[in-house]
């Protein structure tokens, strides 16, 4: 028969190691699923940073073919095209007494050839922005602004003054952004006026991007085009954030901050 | 103050821990879900059985029988919980017919092992045992089926760590509860203060799961 001592025991050690039991047992499955949390989080790190390298592969891909294109396009057809004017000028002097017919053609085909440089100047332009790798993004955002405002009415305020050289990817990167931000101006807010501010704070440089226009509605964001996916996917590629905000006036304010 | 004293404090203050999460349940009544709102009538139920027992036990009516009563009703709205947690992982009909099987041997104990005036320990350490099952079974599903979500942000989990905590520690307790009648005040004064330990944990746990509950 067991004493009474060893019923109290085992009712009062009984009970004890239970509610150790289930503390134990609580302990470990919440341990065990923070931990698990844990891992996911850390494999969706690592996933997104591959997916940041393989986009950062193919938009690099992507500008040197555009490069390479571009300086084609400038060094062979466009000195093609600037010799091709060259001898069809020619022409005229050749011929004695050239009939009215032929000084048409050469006259018109002058003027297709002059057309023609043109536009071989400026898709080689919109390929690779003239200067940028050589004078830095200051001199490539004053030569886009001039030509969208010569295109346009669209009046720019640029202020680059705080910006210094950066890498040129970085550069290249910031030039597509804001290429594209006015591109979006100029299609879908009928602004009339944009402001470009670039501000710089040791190691943070800041891009507050504003125009006067329609705006668009931030709840809609979630359907942003390919234009503003495109945004986004590059200031990540420059480990930057990006935010989108209503201005008073309607218009849109786009603010970009990049460490440096 | 000694332990005995400390003891019968114990029991006699922790009816007034019962409505606690009675009131953040009526505080978080906009986001209480189904199984939340079984727990809500658990809770209801609870409160009600205090206050007969109470009541009787004021104007000396012998009121050990409510516990034989208390003890299915209790059963059944913890199943009823665990029955809504289940039913997308087992058969619908599992535990009902758990609760018809333990009804049964309910009523046995009451009326022929045991009976109304003494504690119905069988059935009440069966009810110990069925639940700290459905809790290990709910805790073995947040195990098998990962989710993205910390199980420690879900009302649930608070709630059946109560359950856990309350029906494992008082299985003993409830096992040997006649044994414990006929060992003198002194002896049932610490078990039961033991036992209303348990209660406060269990509340302090269910409150916290009822808190937590969020938008429907």
């Amino acid at each position: 028969m067991p004493s009474q001592t060893d019923i109290y025991i085992l009712l009062f050690g009984g009970t004890l190691l239970m509610f150790l039991l289930a503390g134990m047992l609580l302990f470990f499955v919440t341990t065990y699923q923070k931990r698990l949390l844990r891992n996911k989080a850390e494999v969706e790190v690592i996933k997104s940073k591959h997916q940041l390298d393989l986009f950062q592969s193919s938009i690099d891909a992507m500008e040197d073919e555009r490069r390479r294109v571009s300086r084609d396009l400038h060094d062979e057809i466009g000195a093609a095209l600037s010799m091709l004017r060259l001898q069809v000028g020619q022409l005229h002097f050749t011929r004695e007494s050239p009939s009215d017919n032929t000084e048409k053609l050469i006259v018109g085909s002058k003027q297709l050839i002059d057309s023609t440089i043109e536009n071989v100047r400026r898709i080689s332009n919109d390929m690779l922005p003239h200067g940028l790798e050589e004078f830095g993004l200051k001199y490539a955002l004053e030569m886009l602004c001039d030509k969208v405002e010569a295109a346009s009415a669209l009046v720019i305020n640029l202020d680059v003054e705080s910006l210094n050289r950066l890498e040129n990817r970085l550069e290249l990167a910031l030039y597509r952004i804001l290429q594209e931000l006015l591109n979006n101006t100029l299609k879908h807010a009928e602004a009339t006026e944009v402001d470009i501010i670039f501000s710089a704070e040791k190691d943070l440089l800041s891009i507050t991007y504003r125009d006067n226009g329609k705006g668009f509605d931030i709840d809609s964001l979630a359907k942003r085009g390919l234009g503003l996916k495109n945004i986004e996917s590059r200031v990540s590629m420059i480990s930057g954030k990006v935010t989108y905000t209503p201005t008073v006036e309607k218009g849109i304010e786009v603010k970009i901050g990049i460490q440096l | 103050m000694n332990a005995q004293e400390i003891a019968t404090f114990i029991v006699k203050n922790v009816s007034w821990f019962v409505p606690i999460p009675l009131l953040v349940g009526i505080f978080r009544r906009k986001y209480l879900v189904r199984e939340l709102l079984i727990i809500f009538l658990y809770l209801c139920n609870g409160v009600l059985f205090e206050l007969i027992s109470r009541t009787m036990a004021y104007y000396s009516i012998p009121n050990l029988y409510l516990f034989h009563i208390y003890v299915l009703m209790e059963f059944l709205f913890i199943s009823w919980f665990y029955y809504e947690i289940f039913k997308r992982y087992i058969s619908p009909k599992i535990i009902p017919t758990i609760f018809i099987f333990f009804t049964i041997f309910s009523l046995i104990d009451s009326f022929f092992l045991h009976n109304t005036l003494t504690f119905n320990s069988y059935a009440k350490t069966a009810e110990c045992l069925i639940i700290v099952g459905y809790t290990a079974f709910y805790l073995y599903k947040t195990f098998d089926e990962f989710q993205d979500q910390d199980p420690s942000d879900t009302p649930v989990f608070w709630i059946n760590a109560g359950f856990l905590f309350y029906f494992s520690g008082c299985l003993f307790l409830f096992t040997f509860s006649n044994f414990i009648l006929t060992q003198g005040k002194p002896m049932g004064m610490i078990t039961w203060a033991l036992h209303a330990f348990f209660i406060v944990i269990m509340y302090s746990l269910i409150s916290i799961g009822l808190w937590r509950s969020t938008a429907k």
